[in-house]
C-alpha cells in the first residue's frame, strides 16, 4: 500500500517545500485545500510558518480545525504538525488570543532568555527522551533547522524529544497518532528526509 | 550545540547568478539552479538569494524562485523588490523560508510591521547596507547602494527593533566583494545593540575571517559571496562550501 500523504494548505506556511521532500521519498503527495479531502489520507501534515493567531484563523476559515479534530479522534491516519503546525496542536499561545486545536495539553510560550537572541534560528540537535518504535535512532547525530520565537511547554508524557536553547524545550511531541516537530524537516537536508521517511515507511508497512 | 551559521549570499540578475565588488561591476557567475544543487550536496546551513534586478524590473521572478525552491532542502531566504504583503505570502507558499527587506524598510515603513504580523518575526530579515564616512561613522545606502538614506543607522536599528524584525543583516558596502576581511567593529556594535540575531556580511575572504567574526563578535552568522563562488587570485568561478568538520573547527562548539 502506498502512503497517501496529504499536506494541509491553509494559506500559511510552505506546503511546497514539504511536498518536494516527500516526492523524493516516493508515494502519493497532495496539497489539500478542502477539509473533506482529508478523509482518505494515511499521513496528514500540517505545516506552518508565522503567527499563532493568523494560523488558527486560517484553519478555521477553511473548516480545517474541525476536520483535524475528527481525524485525530477517529481515524487511523497519522498526523504531523511542523513548526507552527506543532504549536497549533496545543491549547493556546502567549503569542496570541486564539485558542489552539487543544489536541495535546499544554501551551506555547515565548523564549525569554536575557542573553540569547530571539528567534531561535539555526541548526540544533534533538535529544530523544522516550522510546518510540517508529522514530528510535532518527535523532542520533542529527541536526535540524529551527526558526521560532515561541516554544511549547507541556507535561513530559507528551514529549518525545527535547532541544536546548538556553534551556531545554520540547522539540518533538507525540500523543496517540498525533506528532509534532518544532523544527523544519523540509529544510533539514538528509536529516529531515530521514525523519519523514520513517513516517512514510511505517504507513507503507501497515 | 554550535548555533552559528555560515550562509552563502548569492546575487541574482534576471536569470543568472552574478557577483560584483562594492556593489558594482557585476559579472555573470552561472546558473542559480545548478548552484542550489551544489549547495544542497554540501549541506549548506542556509542560502540567501538577493535579486539586484528586481527593483528596476518592477517584478519578482517567481518562475525562477519556484525552480530554486523545488531544489533547495535547506532554509532559503529571498530579497529583492519586495514591497507588499501579497508578494510575501506568495513567496512563502512556494517554499521561501524568509524574506529579506532592504530599501522598502525605509520607503514603506509600515511594510515591516505588516510582514511580521503575517509571517512572524522569524521569517522577516532586515538588511542594512552601509558605507563608512570620513569621520568613522556609518551611513545607510538603499537601492543597491545608489541612494543615501535619510535615516541614521542608530535610528534605523531602533525602528527595526520596535517593529519586530527577526534578523538583521549588516553589510559593509566598502568591503563587499573584496574578500579582504569584515568590519568587526561595525558588526559587533550592531550585534550588541539589538536583541535579534545579526548576520554579518561584506568582505569575508576565508574561514579565518569567518572565525574572527563568529568567535570575536556577537554576530550570530556570517554571510559571504565571493568566498563561495570564486577561487584563487584570478577569481575563477568555483562554487564551494566548507565541510561540517572545517566549519565546526573554525567556529568551535558553543553550548
Amino acid at each position: 500500500m502506498n502512503t497517501d500523504v496529504k499536506i494541509i494548505d491553509y494559506g500559511v506556511g510552505n506546503p511546497g517545500s514539504i511536498r518536494n521532500m516527500l516526492l523524493k521519498l516516493g508515494g502519493k503527495v497532495s496539497a489539500v485545500t478542502n477539509p473533506d479531502d482529508l478523509s482518505q489520507a494515511s499521513l496528514i501534515i500540517l505545516p506552518g510558518v508565522g503567527s499563532f493567531d493568523n494560523g488558527m484563523c486560517r484553519l478555521k476559515e477553511r473548516g480545517f480545525d474541525q476536520a483535524i479534530r475528527e481525524v485525530a479522534r477517529d481515524s487511523n491516519a497519522m498526523f504531523l504538525g511542523i513548526c507552527l503546525g506543532m504549536q497549533l496542536l496545543f491549547e493556546g499561545s502567549a503569542e496570541g488570543e486564539q485558542p489552539g486545536l487543544g489536541l495535546i495539553p499544554g501551551r506555547v510560550m515565548r523564549f525569554e532568555n536575557g542573553n540569547l537572541k530571539v528567534p531561535h534560528m539555526g541548526w540544533n540537535r534533538v535529544r530523544q527522551v522516550r522510546g518510540n518504535q517508529m522514530l528510535d535512532g532518527v535523532f542520533d547525530d542529527a541536526r535540524f533547522y529551527f526558526a521560532h520565537s515561541f516554544h511549547v511547554a507541556c507535561a513530559d508524557e507528551w514529549v518525545l524529544g527535547k532541544t536546548c536553547y538556553g534551556h531545554e524545550f520540547p522539540s518533538v511531541v507525540m500523543k496517540d497518532n498525533i506528532f509534532g516537530a518544532q523544527f523544519h524537516p523540509e529544510k533539514s537536508h538528509k536529516y529531515g528526509l530521514s525523519l519523514l521517511k520513517r513516517f512514510v515507511d511505517i504507513k507503507n508497512e501497515q | 550545540m554550535n548555533n552559528k551559521r555560515v550562509i552563502p549570499f548569492l546575487l541574482l540578475r534576471d536569470e543568472g547568478l552574478v557577483k560584483g565588488v562594492q556593489f558594482q561591476n557585476h559579472k555573470y557567475i552561472g546558473d542559480p539552479i545548478n548552484a542550489v544543487k551544489i549547495f544542497n550536496d554540501k549541506e549548506v546551513d542556509e542560502l540567501v538569494f538577493l535579486d539586484i534586478s528586481a527593483r528596476k524590473r518592477g517584478s519578482i521572478n517567481y518562475g525562477l524562485l519556484e525552480a530554486i525552491c523545488s531544489e533547495a532542502f535547506m532554509p532559503f531566504a529571498y530579497g529583492g523588490g519586495i514591497n507588499s504583503c501579497a508578494q510575501i505570502e506568495r513567496l512563502f507558499r512556494m517554499g521561501v523560508e524568509k524574506v529579506v527587506l532592504n530599501t522598502n524598510l525605509i520607503h514603506s515603513p509600515g511594510l515591516l510591521r505588516d510582514a511580521v504580523q503575517i509571517a512572524g518575526a522569524q521569517s522577516v530579515v532586515a538588511c542594512i547596507d552601509v558605507r563608512k564616512t570620513l569621520f568613522g561613522g556609518y551611513e545607510i545606502y538603499i537601492n543597491n547602494g545608489r541612494e543615501k538614506a535619510k535615516v541614521g543607522l542608530s535610528e534605523h536599528l531602533s525602528f527595526l527593533v520596535a517593529n519586530g524584525a527577526g534578523e538583521i543583516v549588516i553589510q559593509a558596502i566598502d568591503r563587499e566583494g573584496t574578500a579582504k576581511g569584515m568590519d568587526a567593529g561595525l558588526i559587533d556594535m550592531v550585534a550588541k545593540t539589538v536583541g535579534m540575531p545579526v548576520i554579518a556580511a561584506g568582505g569575508a575572504g576565508g574561514m579565518d575571517d569567518v572565525k574572527k567574526i563568529l568567535c570575536g563578535t556577537e554576530a550570530a552568522a556570517v554571510g559571504a559571496g565571493s568566498m563561495f563562488v570564486f577561487h584563487g587570485k584570478h577569481k575563477a568561478v568555483l562554487i564551494t562550501y566548507p565541510s561540517r568538520t572545517i566549519l565546526d573547527a573554525a567556529v568551535g562548539e558553543h553550548a
